[in-house]
């Protein structure tokens, strides 16, 4: 069989693996009555909610025509991503200035137009206005540099 | 309660010197950070919440009403300058807009938007403060179950009024319900869908979800088209100010959109979104000839602004009133208001005057400030505009990261917005909105909280939500509502005012 409408069956298909993750995973709660509700009741209810919305997306998906799946654009989605998580541990080790020129560095990559002179100048901005609104300015506590 | 006094103790608060700096301030970087190219109202709010965290309740809701206000207008900025609405409400703004920036005509397209906004938020202003003390009177009588089916009402005006795939609407709603439920269960203590990560026993980062689908998620998108031509108009930005002529032929286009607005933004979903695409709409047809809409007709600015700011403006009466988000920057506003200690709804008007009338006041002490400092400074914002892309995406990414990690202090929060940076760009490509899963997110706890309690008095007997007439009556508008989307004649009304 053909499927007609990609993105709407792919999306329902998730779903209905979405509500059916949350109905397994609920049962490890108390269910109870309607009247006392446990921990597992509401997420259940959801679950079959979500599963059910699911299925009407994903079938009628095999018989009416629509749109194919998108193309990714993995580059731009890996960098930016990749960058945000790089930012995290930086700061968690080195502090704040280094975990902005890594943050710039890392999705800086995301756009293979922008220079790599270009990537330090944005970052050296980057640092002194942010250390001047967010540190200096609003004293948020944030450490800038690595403990030594 | 007379509601001239209550306006002077309003002012009282919000015309001092710290509160008028806070909203200065607030309104300065929510139009700078909402000027940038795909950056809307909601990654604002998001990215500067953390500067209101070290201030009282009523300066903190006074600033970020003013960021609020602010990310709209440069919202309206980008729009016109750039033909990249900053959000979903600006962008019937490009249609006319952007052609007049291409005649040479940016300044007094700016300029009738900053004018048309600041009218629509005083009249704006007035309605908030009329219509929520009554309706905080009738919202304090609610009970559980009434205020269960006021959220499905809410939340199902939000699919309805979503741009998109309804049954994908309604999906994000469920999906985003999911995801209020991670963490610490209040009755039970039960700690659930955590995964075995102490950090998430306080639920989802709000912000850090947010921030990803609307921000990051967006700065990934626009990565991707790239190469697509993107032409600023800087050079020829002619006066801001309109003219006469300009202006009396667009006064009454500012009124319909003002009315417009001001009625479209009470309702849950619609706010700003469904007012400017309904004022365009109507205002095509009943504007006085000669019509040039398309091709910049100065009241094809002038209308959706207007309706937009006052539908803004007007969204704050649930939010104020019941406690209850109309559009994902509300419900960045509720957070707001928790992290300060205060659960909105019905019982802050009474017992925190103050900060209710303050935050009212506060709203057009915002628009005057906004009007005062985008005429001036529209060359300020153009020139930033006119920085290529490339070297503003690492700018946002920073914001955005420095916006999440100052929530918590926590790095946790991070690897968060890293997860609903990748969820929400798939979403994005799925044809999935996120403003609806925003909202379930929000209103999830609530919701069950208020089933369970509803149903414990009436002893598990699920009718008791049709029992109350209020709460019947929610249900019955909320069936409505989805009965009128399946209509196949109002349902293509729907789709072409959406692609209008």
């Amino acid at each position: 069989m053909r499927i007609r409408s990609q993105t709407d069956f792919w999306c329902g298909l998730l779903f209905v693996a979405v509500g059916a993750a949350v109905i397994v995973l609920a049962q490890e709660y108390r269910f109870g009555t309607s009247a006392r509700m446990g921990p597992g009741y509401f997420p259940t209810l959801l679950g079959s909610l979500m599963a059910v919305l699911g299925l009407t997306l994903a079938l009628p998906a095999l018989a009416i025509d629509g749109e194919r799946l998108p193309k990714l654009h993995w580059r731009p989605l890996a960098m930016v991503l990749l960058g945000i998580a790089v930012f995290g541990i930086t700061l968690e080790y080195l502090g704040f200035v280094a975990a902005i020129f890594a943050l710039v560095a890392v999705a800086g990559l995301a756009d293979p137009d922008l220079k790599p002179i270009e990537i330090a100048l944005v970052a050296l901005f980057m640092v002194l206005f942010s250390t001047g609104i967010f540190v200096l300015l609003l004293g948020l506590p944030i450490r800038l540099w690595p403990n030594l | 309660m007379d509601i001239f006094s209550n306006l002077v103790i309003g002012f009282s608060v919000a015309v001092t010197l710290k509160s008028l700096a806070y909203c200065f301030v607030g309104v300065f970087l929510g139009t700078l950070i909402g000027v940038l190219p795909g950056i809307g109202p909601v990654a604002t709010v998001a990215m500067l919440l953390p500067l209101t965290f070290k201030l009282d309740p009523a300066t903190s809701m006074i600033m970020l009403a003013g960021i609020y206000y602010g990310a709209q207008y440069g919202g309206s900025t980008t729009a016109i300058l750039v033909n990249i609405p900053g959000e979903s409400s600006s962008v019937v703004t490009t249609l006319d807009g952007y052609q007049m920036a291409r005649q040479g005509r940016a300044g007094p397209a700016l300029g009738i938007a900053a004018i048309g906004s600041f009218a629509a938020g005083t009249v704006a202003t007035l309605i908030v403060a009329l219509f929520s003390p009554p309706l905080a009177t009738i919202a304090l009588k609610f009970q559980p179950a009434d205020y269960f089916s006021l959220m499905v009402f809410g939340l199902i005006g939000a699919v309805v009024l979503a741009r998109g795939s309804l049954r994908k609407a309604i999906a994000m709603v469920v999906l985003g319900l999911l995801l209020g439920l991670v963490g610490t269960d209040v009755n039970s203590g039960v700690m659930r869908f955590t995964f075995g990560a102490p950090a998430l026993a306080e639920g989802i980062s709000f912000v850090a979800l947010a921030m990803g689908m609307f921000g990051v998620a967006e700065v990934i998108y626009n990565l991707e088209q790239r190469g697509q031509d993107r032409q600023v108009f800087t050079s020829k930005l002619g006066r801001v100010l309109p003219s006469r002529a300009e202006l009396s032929f667009s006064k009454w286009s500012i009124v319909r959109g003002t009315a417009l607005g001001s009625i479209l933004g009470i309702l849950p979903g619609g706010g700003a979104l469904l007012a400017s695409f309904a004022a365009y709409t109507i205002e095509k047809k009943v504007a006085r000839a000669p019509r040039d809409f398309g091709n910049g007709d100065i009241r094809g600015v002038a209308a959706p602004e207007s309706a937009n700011n006052a539908g803004a403006q007007t969204s704050f009466i649930p939010m104020l009133t019941l406690g209850i988000p109309s559009n994902p920057t509300m419900a960045l506003m509720i957070g707001a208001l928790m992290i300060q200690g205060i659960q909105p709804g019905p019982e802050v008007m009474t017992q925190r005057p103050e900060l209710f009338w303050g935050i009212i006041a506060s709203m057009w002490i915002g628009n005057l400030f906004l009007l005062m400092l985008n005429l001036p400074m529209i060359g300020l914002w153009v020139k930033l505009l006119a920085v290529p892309y490339r070297l503003l995406f690492p700018a946002i990414l920073v914001f955005c990261c420095i916006g999440v990690f100052t929530i918590n202090n926590n790095v946790f929060d991070l690897f968060q917005l890293v997860a609903f940076s990748g969820i929400g760009y798939v979403l994005l490509k799925l044809g999935c909105e996120p403003a609806p899963l925003v909202l379930g997110l929000v209103l999830g706890p609530m919701m069950e909280e208020y089933l369970r309690r509803a149903l414990l008095i009436s002893l598990g007997d699920p009718l008791v939500l049709l029992a109350s007439p209020i709460s019947a009556g929610f249900l019955i508008a909320a069936a409505a509502l989805l009965v009128s989307i399946a209509v196949p004649a109002i349902r293509a009304t729907r789709e072409q005012a959406m692609k209008e």
